[in-house]
């Protein structure tokens, strides 16, 4: 039925005068169980569904949407989106791009859905309860994350798009307490997959050691404050360079001048050991086979060997830039305006191992990604900051004990500059709790790559 | 929405209670940069549905509000409350539904205000930039309107309706000057259209991007602290709302549990948690369970006095609810502030400036959001502030981070509170100073 809507409301658009009109439907569920110090306290199920249109009049672009889907509104949401453009005053054009029709889905073998209601909260109290049994232990919640995705492009130069994804996790936070002191941990685990991944895992083990972590994270000292050498696990690249990087490299940012990179194609940012990539399909990461605005999503080298190589695009960016449409228009949802975002931003191995760099290192800091709550950064000031989870301090070259979590920060440009190692090992991981902000809009992404061994962080200790 | 029919039904099938939240809204969005960029209007209506059998609870929210959408929602939230355990401490849905009076929350120009009617503020602001410094360039930025109607029932009361407005404004700016970049971004948020400060907004964005063009970098050290308005508002919401939460004090998981009448902070500050009082941005006439809402003393001179409920967190203690539960649409209650704020004190920021000899004034911040509320260890990056010499602002600076103990600041390090209230949505400071706090920079 989406479908027929979606027609129906592509040709008033047109017939009300725009040069061009998107149209995206959506449905979505999202399930969530969610248990708290061996209680079942909530089990929620949301299901959504709508349609946004994007017109192009007179050069400039309007944008509505609407969850009521009777004929009536679905007329009105293109007469808002046509006033839109009108109020609209910068003129904007579409870059080139193929055109296809297809439909993706991605892999599961065992449709979560299909799983019995009381499976999921059994798993979910039983992993709780199973972390609190750890000593030390005060609070424990676990969550169960399952969403299925349905997006459905269609526009005036022929697109016609359909993704299905399932995606799900499982999450877990501890907080420990310790002589009138207290720390917490989370860490989550999520896979583009069926209900066959939480299968394939022991997740009670899982969350114990959520615990024990937070055990000894609550006795542990913050690391001393100061510039200090990092060695960054595939967690905390990724963090990194999400947001020390992959943000200054989107192309709207890039246009509208809020970024550091701009003007610095074909320039060298980095050291010449760091290569970068934003792929729409790979492994461990989110399934983005195409944009919010119907583009195919291409396999992006943003870095290649230390040179800045290309920024991401969407097509009204790809214009203004006079660069390739490399499909990274995305939305949160039907009720949004596609920008240019991440799909799953990585860094690409080198050859070190990490005890290796610890060595290099001498003294410093091993930074966790386990524990971490994410990262911000001020493009246009070029200065990022995130947050590690317990780590380690580097002593004459080996790991010292372990230091509670803290906020690290650097500027965009020194950092990448100062990386010395890159590591062999690479790891990309998503999430079905959380994902990137931008504008008030949260898409989910991946991001990752190996250890790296970075210069200079800012460390925020004691 | 006839609400009334879906709690007679979830009856029906068999719910000893049921609940409902209804959310309409629409929204009118012009994003800028240089120019107004592109525009948009969302209308939204969501359908939250809580059941409970026996002491089993489940939620279910859609946005499929078609009658079929509607009877599958409440079966899927029947058959899923059917095989939840039972949470021995559950007691029951809210009594006692019912209102406060409180004015000033709704205007009718802002509530219908069409893309075309925030045109005017956007050029304004656009425009104010160039008044600030005339190098200045506006990068990012947006005018927006939003209206929003809450309807709230369930098996003992209602329905009840309250309806709000919202408008705000913010912009990034940008000087490129020498080969060095200065930015700032400024906001305003107000409940009708026509109060925004568009123009104050533009030029203070524009002149302060000016100072940033020679932004320096902070050495390692401890240093007589400010946080501006803006900065300790955001702070403190971080730091204080999860830890004043009866949740999270009955789970474990708060640094104030059990420490009622303790002085935690300075007799200098006292916090108020505004959620009936008129004109106040986050005030409301009732909560997110149709719990009528309460102005609520939370720490008096430095003392705390009370935690904040939901029904669920006070009839596990036997009490009344203070009126504090705040939900989506997806989700069931959980307690949460309406307007944190902190009294005001009496000293100008320009006397505190003067009265510091070897300091900093962070005028914003990133990442304050990573801080550790459970420990209460805060964090914040700074990316605008000034090294502030013999009472005189020295020199702008960047790229540090901030880190202390939030209720060791507010306690032994605070020194002076400010008379600079500034309101934002939710939370609302004066400036505050503290001394010795220590800032890792270069």
């Amino acid at each position: 039925m989406l479908r027929d809507i979606a027609f129906h409301t592509l040709h008033i658009a047109e017939s009300s005068g725009a040069s061009y009109a998107e149209v995206r439907t959506q449905l979505t569920t999202y399930e969530l169980v969610t248990a708290d110090n061996g209680v079942l306290k909530e089990f929620s199920k949301v299901f959504r569904a709508g349609l946004g249109v994007r017109v192009l009049y007179e050069g400039r672009f309007g944008f509505s949407s609407t969850n009521d889907l009777s004929e009536v509104s679905v007329d009105k949401v293109v007469e808002r989106a046509m006033a839109a453009a009108r109020a609209s005053n910068r003129i904007g054009g579409l870059g080139d791009r193929e055109v296809y029709r297809g439909r993706f889905t991605s892999y599961w073998k065992i449709r979560p859905e299909d799983v019995p209601d009381e499976i999921k909260t059994g798993l979910v109290l039983r992993v709780n309860k199973a972390s609190l049994e750890v000593n030390g232990i005060k609070s424990a919640v676990t969550r169960l994350g399952i969403q299925r995705d349905w997006r459905y492009v269609l526009s005036s130069d022929g697109v016609e798009l359909e993704c299905e994804t399932s995606l799900l996790g499982l999450a877990h936070l501890s907080v420990a307490s310790e002589a009138g002191s207290m720390e917490r941990v989370g860490d989550q685990e999520s896979s583009v997959a069926g209900w066959e991944f939480i299968e394939g895992k022991n997740w009670e083990e899982f969350a114990v050691n959520v615990s024990k972590l937070a055990g000894e994270a609550v006795k542990a000292p913050l690391p001393p404050s100061g510039r200090m050498k990092a060695v960054a696990d595939p967690e905390m690249i990724g963090l990194i360079l999400h947001e020390a990087f992959g943000h200054a490299s989107e192309g709207d940012l890039v246009a509208s001048g809020m970024s550091v990179l701009k003007g610095k194609l074909g320039e060298e940012i980095a050291s010449p050991l760091v290569t970068i990539i934003d792929d729409g399909l790979v492994d461990g990461g989110y399934f983005t086979p195409f944009d919010d605005e119907g583009s195919l999503k291409k396999k992006a080298v943003v870095v290649e060997s230390g040179v800045l190589n290309s920024f991401l695009t969407n097509r009204e960016t790809a214009v203004s830039l006079n660069l390739p449409v490399s499909g990274n228009g995305r939305a949160q949802d039907f009720t949004h305006i596609p920008k240019v975002r991440q799909t799953n931003f990585y860094m690409a191995p080198g050859d070190w191992s990490p005890d290796e760099m610890v060595r290099e290192a001498k003294e410093g800091i091993y930074l966790v990604g386990k524990g971490t709550i994410g990262g911000q950064v001020d493009t246009g000031a070029g200065t990022f900051t995130f947050s590690a989870g317990p780590s380690r301090l580097i002593k004459n070259g080996e790991l010292e004990g372990l230091v509670r979590g803290m906020v690290v920060s650097g500027s965009i440009l020194e950092t990448l500059r100062g990386v010395d190692a890159v590591g062999k090992d690479l790891r990309i991981t998503t999430s079905v709790f959380g994902g990137c902000g931008k504008d008030g809009q949260s898409v989910r992404v991946g991001d990752g790559g190996p250890h790296v061994l970075i210069k200079e962080l800012i460390v925020g200790g004691g | 929405m006839d609400v009334e029919r879906i709690i007679r039904k979830a009856v029906t099938l068999g719910a000893s209670e049921a609940e409902v939240y209804f959310t309409r809204s629409s929204e009118s969005i012009l994003e800028l940069s240089k120019v107004v960029e592109a525009s948009k209007s969302v209308t939204l209506s969501s359908l939250g549905v809580r059941v409970v059998v026996g002491k089993s609870t489940a939620a279910v929210g859609t946005q499929d509000l078609s009658d079929e959408g509607v009877e599958k929602a409440l079966e899927s939230a029947l058959s899923i409350a059917r095989v939840t355990p039972p949470d021995t401490k559950w007691v029951s849905v809210n009594r006692r539904v019912s209102s406060s009076h409180v004015d000033g929350l709704f205007d009718r120009d802002t509530a219908e205000a069409t893309s075309e009617d925030l045109l005017p503020v956007a050029t304004e602001l656009l425009e104010s930039v160039k008044e600030g410094y005339k190098y200045a360039e506006p990068v990012r930025g947006a005018v927006a309107t939003r209206f929003i109607e809450i309807t709230y029932m369930n098996t003992y009361g209602g329905p009840i309706t309250r309806f709000e407005t919202l408008s705000s404004l913010y912009i990034y700016v940008k000087v490129d000057e020498g080969g060095r970049t200065g930015t700032y971004n400024e906001y305003d948020v107000r409940r009708s259209l026509r109060e925004l400060k568009a123009r104050e907004v533009g030029i203070e964005a524009g002149a302060k991007a000016r100072e940033f063009v020679n932004a320096g970098q902070i050495l390692n050290g401890d240093y007589e602290l400010i946080l501006l308005n803006r900065v300790a508002a955001s702070i403190l919401f971080i730091m204080l709302a999860p830890a004043i939460s009866a949740l999270n004090v009955q789970q474990g998981r708060s640094p104030l549990a059990g420490r009622l009448d303790e002085a935690l902070m300075s007799e200098d500050l006292t916090v108020v948690d505004l959620g009936a009082s008129d004109n106040v941005l986050g005030s409301k006439q009732f909560d997110d369970e149709g719990h009528q809402t309460n102005n609520l003393v939370v720490f008096e001179k430095g003392v705390l006095k009370t935690y904040l409920y939901d029904t669920y967190t006070a009839l596990r203690e036997g009490r009344e609810s203070t009126g504090n539960a705040a939900r989506t649409y997806t989700s069931g209650p959980f307690p949460q502030p309406h307007h944190l704020h902190l009294k005001s004190g009496k000293t100008s920021l320009d006397n505190i400036i003067r009265e510091t000899k070897d300091g900093v004034l962070v005028m914003i911040t990133i990442g304050e959001w990573l801080s550790n509320p459970v420990s209460g260890h805060l964090n914040a990056t700074i990316t605008h502030a000034y090294t502030i010499r013999n009472g005189e602002l020295f020199k702008p600076v960047k790229d540090a981070v901030i880190s202390s103990n939030i209720y060791e600041l507010l306690k032994s390090k605070l020194e002076v509170v400010g008379n600079d209230v500034r309101h934002n949505y939710g939370v609302s400071t004066p400036s505050l100073k503290f001394s010795n706090v220590r800032v890792a920079g270069k």
